[in-house]
């Protein structure tokens, strides 16, 4: 089966006045049709520039892409001009971000900015009577309560969850190919988490959609992806199907996400953090970068470019300490 | 809103009473003795004397103010010793001549300076944005009265492209006066010749208003734009793919002009006050060139009028700000 989306070593850097920034280090990731993915890693680890960098989401300058391809349904995407890069989003990919306070638009109606996406992900082939029906429809499918009413409302008429619900509705009406959901429900509370999080991964079922979650919520990965991976500080560590990675998690820094995770069932526990803070990525070394906070760590594995074992089936680790290493699931 | 409006505009009133009260105090202060002035220069110290008693001069100033206030409400501001014409009078004649080169000034500037500010914006760091500036910068720098001459000199003297002042020409026949606006009189009366005249003598002494407003709209509004361009709803935006246009000049720029709005207002004061400067020089009628010569004669009517005409025009065009800030901004609509 050909992979919806395949990024192959990709690698990219932001130009800035104190150097360079290596933000994402020759990463690897692939995503077949139907699958639901989960991007994991702390905060400023490149989940979401890896992301919108793939779409031509980064502005250039400051960012370099210094080496790699993503490949969309076989076709390569790196090197399309701005107006191919354009007629792409909003119909093969789309994206919903992290704080539906900020992501919309505060002077414009909810249904003006609702026409404008439709029309340009139609490519301006439905006229705005058409694109409000289709708005209507899809506000409808999202749960919002009064979408007529909503439909005339300015953002700031609307709660977050409401909000969140709009952008869902925007990003969905032209059924693409690949949904990027980054942080989707960070900035809700709990209880609308939940049905955000339903109501996507309900959609996506429906539509057939592929989906990459970016989160730092291990929970909320649990809950609607197949597969993990685990990125740290632009390198992704590692790959595995969403059970192995919370049963036999093999890399150090998986295995620090997972302990600072609360228990339920032992609240007695003291949390564990991982000691250290994110490396410095001006002019990082080659090797791994999770090195100076490793309790494994040895001198190997700061003086070259770690590779990726297969530890079991499709569970891939960037790890000195697991080569050669089989888990059994 | 009506509300608001009907309370902005009680308001206005007593800023308006605060503005004469420190002009009058100011006007006073100045040396010169207006009874001696208004006298003439042959007059004896018993003729000036009996001017000063008719004229309430010698009265204590609180006295003198409130007199004046009295004056004012029953449409009084008094007699200009230099034209020999009721205040109200020579502003009938001289404001609508000022009101028409400001509006044509700050048209100028808005029209051209949000879209080049935009433009600016869009193009960060190319050339187009490196020679904005360039115009930016210059206009904040050079001194209007300075530039005034300098586009008389070049534009009119060598060049022969523009008339070198007034309003029109002298054998150009004048439009009936309706509102005073010479461009929007001879519009009425369907005389094109005039209007074009009319246009024609505007350009430079609007070209000499504009120029600092015209580049501190361009610099803000850039500034605000670039901003703008950064938010996540731009972002998200794009990532709808919605294209570059629509999201700089509707996305972007509805949400970066309400910042330049407050310039904008802040600028027509200051340029109502230039044309103190610029009327001299182009020898424009106006309130500015009346407000002049005024004030070498020490004639204090005049000046404490023109101050109370351009001091509420200011007002009233932040109060049309404040409501213009409501219509683009819901969040500002839901809050009054």
């Amino acid at each position: 089966m050909q992979p919806l989306l395949s990024i192959r070593d990709l690698s990219l850097e932001f130009n800035t006045f104190d150097g360079t920034y290596q933000a994402i280090d020759r990463v690897s990731l692939e995503l077949n049709p139907g699958e639901a993915l989960g991007l994991v890693g702390e905060t400023g680890c490149g989940k979401s520039v890896l992301t919108r960098a793939a779409f031509g989401l980064v502005p250039t300058p400051p960012a370099r892409i210094t080496s790699g391809s993503v490949l969309f349904n076989g076709r390569e995407i790196l090197g399309l001009s701005p107006r191919e890069q354009r007629a792409m989003r909003g119909r093969d990919v789309a994206l919903i971000f992290q704080d539906p306070m900020t992501f919309i638009n505060p002077v414009f109606k909810v249904g003006t900015q609702l026409v404008d996406a439709i029309r340009a992900q139609q490519l301006g082939k439905v006229t705005r009577k058409e694109a409000r029906d289709i708005a209507l429809n899809m506000l409808d499918k999202v749960q919002l309560p009064n979408p007529v009413r909503q439909f005339e409302s300015y953002p700031h008429q609307l709660s977050g969850g409401m909000r969140q619900r709009v952008l869902i509705a925007m990003a969905l009406t032209a059924e693409p190919k690949l949904l990027i959901a980054d942080e989707p429900t960070t900035a809700l509370d709990v209880t609308i988490q939940a049905q955000i999080l339903d109501l996507i991964e309900r959609l996506v079922q429906d539509m057939g959609i592929s989906l990459i979650m970016i989160s730092h919520d291990l929970g909320v990965v649990s809950q609607v992806c197949s597969r993990v991976a685990v990125m740290y500080a632009g390198q992704i560590v590692e790959d595995a199907p969403v059970a192995q990675i919370f049963d036999s998690p093999a890399h150090p820094y998986t295995k620090g996400l997972l302990a600072a995770v609360p228990h339920p069932f032992r609240p007695e526990d003291r949390l564990e953090g991982i000691p250290g803070s994110l490396p410095n990525l001006y002019n990082p070394h080659s090797g791994c970068r999770f090195a100076e906070r490793c309790p494994l760590a040895i001198n190997r594995c700061v003086e070259a470019r770690v590779a990726q074992t297969e530890v079991a089936p499709q569970h891939m680790v960037a790890c000195i300490a697991c080569e050669g290493a089989q888990i059994d699931a | 809103m009506g509300q608001l409006i009907v309370r902005r505009l009680i308001f206005m009133i007593f800023m308006l009473i605060g503005l004469m009260a420190i002009v009058f105090a100011i006007s006073n202060i100045a040396p010169g003795d207006p009874a001696r002035l208004a006298a003439g220069p042959d007059a004896t110290n018993e003729m000036v004397e009996r001017l000063r008693v008719e004229r309430g001069l010698d009265k204590p100033i609180v006295t003198r103010f409130a007199v004046y206030l009295s004056n004012l409400a029953a449409g009084d501001l008094g007699t200009s010793l230099h034209t020999r014409r009721a205040v109200v009078d020579d502003l009938a004649r001289y404001f609508p001549a000022t009101l028409e080169l400001v509006l044509f000034s700050i048209a100028f500037a808005v029209l051209l300076g949000v879209p080049l500010g935009m433009a600016g914006a869009a193009f960060q760091n190319k050339i187009p944005d490196h020679s904005i500036r360039f115009l930016a910068v210059s206009g904040v720098a050079l001194p209007m009265f300075w530039l005034g001459l300098m586009l008389q000199w070049y534009l009119s003297l060598e060049l022969d492209l523009f008339p070198l002042g007034g309003r029109l020409g002298i054998m150009t026949p004048r439009p009936e006066t309706v509102t005073g606006m010479l461009t929007v009189d001879s519009l009425l009366s369907g005389n094109f010749g005039t209007f074009q005249e009319a246009v024609w003598h505007l350009v430079l002494p609007s070209l000499a208003l504009s120029l600092p407003a015209l580049a501190s709209i361009i610099r803000v509004n850039r500034a605000e734009m670039l901003e703008t361009l950064n938010k996540d709803y731009i972002l998200n935006a794009r990532a709808q793919g919605i294209g570059p246009l629509r999201i700089v000049t509707a996305y972007a720029l509805k949400n970066a002009i309400l910042p330049t709005l407050a310039m904008i207002g802040l600028r027509f004061g200051w340029m109502l006050g230039g044309t103190v400067l610029v009327e001299g020089v182009f020898d424009y009628p106006g309130v500015g060139l009346y407000a002049t010569k005024a004030a070498v004669s020490s004639d204090f009517d005049p000046i404490i009028a023109v101050t109370l005409v351009l001091g509420a025009s200011f007002m009233l065009v932040n109060l049309l700000i404040d409501l213009t800030y409501a219509l683009l901004d819901p969040r500002v609509r839901s809050q009054i």
